[in-house]
């Protein structure tokens, strides 16, 4: 892609329309488009050269523009009750919007299939069986099953089996749906691009290190996110990625800091409340303090993959996902994040529109403070629906948890 | 019916008495899926938790008002000791928060078996979902044998099959007949006889429902079923739906003449194929069961089913019982209410919490549906 001469904005705006552009022109260029849940393993299908739309992005997006509050009115007409995924509620109410949506995509193209995962939530399956029946088109659902505390060794070696079975069934799938030959060596290529991606990705994330940080955790959804979620298999990412690594080292070595006085470095632990970025950005900016890491580092680890064996290390990152883990291992994840970016305290994000990411948070909390030292502030967040967000409550609960940070000893 | 009433009203106590007077262990089924004919020929019994009926107070701690609250009203259960007779618990995979709670719940609970039970998701006509399952299936049975030192054989399982289709047998005759309007039960009555027979031993329940069936007492001439508002009763409420909105059906003069909840037709409608390996067989039932808003079956249409159900049995009218917070019956309510629109059957949505107490102004909605379908009628 061309970069050249572009500011990290403007690059960031060029790569996504390019990849919308594709998914527009796609039926033009004999390409098929489906839609795909995250997480899917999408090397399968850029290996068909399949365009993909991501109901998450369109949906965090609408949020971004302030459009999704009136999406989710148009589901809650169409039966959804308003305690649904919120996401969800977005992506089809945009749908059902039709010519006359207010999202800044417009109207969505129709999709030819759908392609779901299990592996972060299940009601996620829900949803998508909803958009089999709008679209009347085929669904295939990879079912990750989900591995708890005490998962025994017998049952990680079905699981494995399963999800393996599941991709191999994926593949005869995508052959149906697109009549041709699967291409094996497509996948060995786009395994490989994507495994470059995420490191760099990892790489850019690891500068946050340093104190103080070069960026914050929203620049990385506003501009470095876009790519790792929805451009894996590809090149472009890695182009704009590396471009992005090269000046966030810059940064650190002018000791540019993402937030100057950076004082209190934090973790949000839930889905970003999008429509409320920037005032939140803000708001923690009064309070020397930077929201530094967040769930989507946490999430699957696509640097692992083997381009040499795509099928087997997809399985392994797939059944790894953290939402798909128990208890315990999201503690031990979240300890292990505190200690390397030194982190000062947790925003601990519930949302009545999200209880996959909510259940549990308060004996999760209670353990980090045990083994790290380090609190946590409980709050109710939100994605998309603005009506479910109260501002006021949740700034004046980031006041105190600040000057509780501030007179606390850290460990 | 007394000895149904008994169990269903107060069925911890009536269990942890049970426990001790024949001095064989119970094990706590969450609802729903869990293959209980594997405990049952264990020779353990497998007992529904249901949820409690007192105010959450405790669980609140730890877990956030808007998670189901049968759950919340089940963990505070637990909280509280009212489940320690419990010698295990299983867990299935039937949603977000089955999937969640029990690593929570682990942290706080004294039962010394903990199971979760792994189900199938997605396109479950494809051999590899069942292959799978039969896995889980074959896994979780071998986990009860390490546990409890006791084998399982197949022949057992056998047993427990043929008691387990008996008892569904009994359970569908009962249904045809309120269906075909050839007895007159009590709403409250049809469900806690379901209910009762997910909380004591299957082959106690079958001679209670037997003998309940050879009585004519049931049948009643002068019951003048014509004159009724006929009533679907639909929901995924995953335990009893509200006694008071039940005896409020009675009294409006409406009759459920069948239903597709969990303490009703779901839990017996489908029979196990005992012709076939019995785990295989089991596998197969989950499989070919019924549509269900917790069953993620993708390629199922569960309002189709609905549909036929609610036609079958010359309904006026369908109640939709919804308890908040549940996203699965969330999910699945908009393509219901259009399909039945559609067929011109009017429907209403009732969405409660898992005590309702005084019905307050879900009574008025009703009281207004019936009359409605009354005026139709």
């Amino acid at each position: 892609m061309e970069f050249k001469g572009m500011t990290l904005k403007e690059r960031s705006a060029e790569l996504r329309d390019k990849y919308w552009e594709g998914v527009l022109n796609a039926r033009e260029n004999g390409k098929k488009i489906a839609i795909a849940g995250n997480p899917v393993p999408t090397d399968f299908l850029s290996a068909m050269n399949i365009e993909m739309i991501f109901p998450s992005n369109i949906s965090a997006t609408c949020s971004v523009r302030k459009v999704a509050t009136e999406l989710c009115e148009v589901a809650h007409t169409y039966g959804y009750p308003s305690y649904l995924c919120s996401y969800g509620q977005t992506h089809v109410g945009d749908i059902l919007m039709g010519d006359e949506t207010i999202s800044p995509y417009g109207k969505l193209p129709r999709p030819d299939f759908i392609v779901g995962s299990t592996g972060q939530d299940w009601n996620i399956v829900k949803w998508y069986q909803n958009l089999k029946q709008i679209y009347d088109v085929p669904l295939f659902l990879i079912d990750v099953p989900f591995v708890h505390d005490d998962a025994s060794p017998d049952f990680l070696a079905s699981a494995k089996k399963y999800v393996k079975e599941q991709l191999k069934d994926l593949v005869r799938f995508l052959e149906e749906q697109t009549d041709k030959r699967f291409n094996y060596d497509r996948l060995q290529e786009a395994t490989a691009l994507t495994k470059r991606l995420h490191e760099v990705w990892r790489a850019i994330l690891d500068k946050r290190r340093n104190i103080p940080s070069p960026f914050t955790f929203f620049d990385m959804i506003m501009d470095y996110l876009f790519p790792v979620r929805y451009m894996r298999g590809r090149t472009e990412g890695i182009e704009f990625l590396e471009l992005a690594l090269g000046e966030i080292i810059d940064r650190i070595e002018q000791k540019t800091a993402a937030v100057p006085g950076e004082k209190y470095r934090l973790h949000w632990n839930g889905v970003p409340i999008y429509f409320g970025i920037g005032s939140l950005s803000k708001k923690l900016s009064t309070h020397n303090a930077i929201l530094l890491t967040g769930v989507y580092e946490l999430v699957s680890h696509y640097e692992n993959v083997n381009p040499s064996r795509p099928i087997d290390t997809m399985v392994d990152v797939m059944l790894g996902a953290y939402f798909g883990r128990g208890t315990k291992f999201k503690i031990d994840s979240l300890v292990k994040l505190v200690e390397d970016y030194s982190l000062d305290g947790i925003l601990m994000q519930s949302s009545q529109t999200c209880k996959a990411y909510t259940i549990g948070l308060q004996d999760i909390a209670q353990a980090i403070k045990e083994k790290t030292g380090v609190s946590s502030l409980s709050f109710e967040g939100e994605a998309c629906d603005e009506k479910l967000f109260n501002q006021d409550t949740v700034y004046s609960q980031i006041d105190t948890f600040i000057e509780i940070l501030d007179k606390q000893d850290r460990k | 019916m007394k000895i149904f009433n008994n169990i269903v009203d107060r069925p911890y106590e009536t269990l942890a008495k049970w426990k001790e007077k024949n001095r064989r262990k119970i094990i706590g089924c969450m609802p729903m899926h869990v293959p209980e004919e594997i405990i049952y020929a264990s020779g353990m019994l497998p007992a529904t938790i249901m949820k409690g009926n007192e105010r959450i107070t405790l669980a609140d701690k730890y877990v956030h008002p808007y998670v189901c609250s049968l759950v919340r009203s089940k963990f505070d259960l637990l909280l509280k000791g009212k489940l320690d007779f419990l010698d295990g618990i299983i867990f299935p995979d039937i949603c977000d928060i089955m999937q969640q709670i029990p690593d929570i719940w682990r942290i706080h609970s004294p039962i010394p078996f903990q199971y979760n039970l792994g189900l199938i998701a997605g396109n479950l006509s494809a051999p590899t979902k069942k292959n799978y399952l039969v896995e889980q299936l074959t896994l979780f049975k071998n986990s009860l044998e390490k546990t409890f030192g006791e084998k399982i054989t197949d022949e057992e399982l056998r047993q427990a099959i043929t008691v387990y289709n008996h008892n569904r047998s009994l359970l569908q005759e009962l249904n045809q007949l309120r269906r075909n309007n050839l007895i007159q039960l009590h709403a409250k009555d049809f469900v806690y006889i379901v209910a009762a027979s997910m909380l004591m031993p299957k082959d106690e329940h079958n001679k209670l429902l037997s003998n309940l069936l050879s009585r004519k007492a049931l049948q009643d001439v002068d019951f003048n079923a014509d004159a009724k508002v006929r009533i679907v009763l639909s929901g995924n409420m995953c335990d009893c739906p509200s006694t008071d909105l039940l005896r409020l059906l009675d009294e409006l003069g409406a009759i459920v003449v069948d239903d597709d909840l969990y303490t009703g037709s779901r839990y017996f409608v489908d029979q196990v194929d005992n012709t076939i390996n019995p785990i295989d067989g089991l596998a197969q039932r989950f499989i070919n069961s019924v549509p269900c808003p917790n069953k993620y079956d993708v390629d199922a249409d569960y309002a189709d089913y609905l549909l036929s159900l609610v036609k079958r049995a010359k309904a006026n009218g369908v109640i939709v019982l919804v308890t908040r917070y549940c996203e699965p019956a969330g999910y699945d309510y908009p393509s219901l209410k259009d399909k039945l629109f559609k067929e011109g059957i009017p429907q209403m949505l009732v969405e409660t919490e898992y005590i309702v107490g005084n019905l307050g102004t879900i009574k008025t909605r009703i009281e207004a549906f019936i009359e409605m379908l009354r005026g139709v009628v």
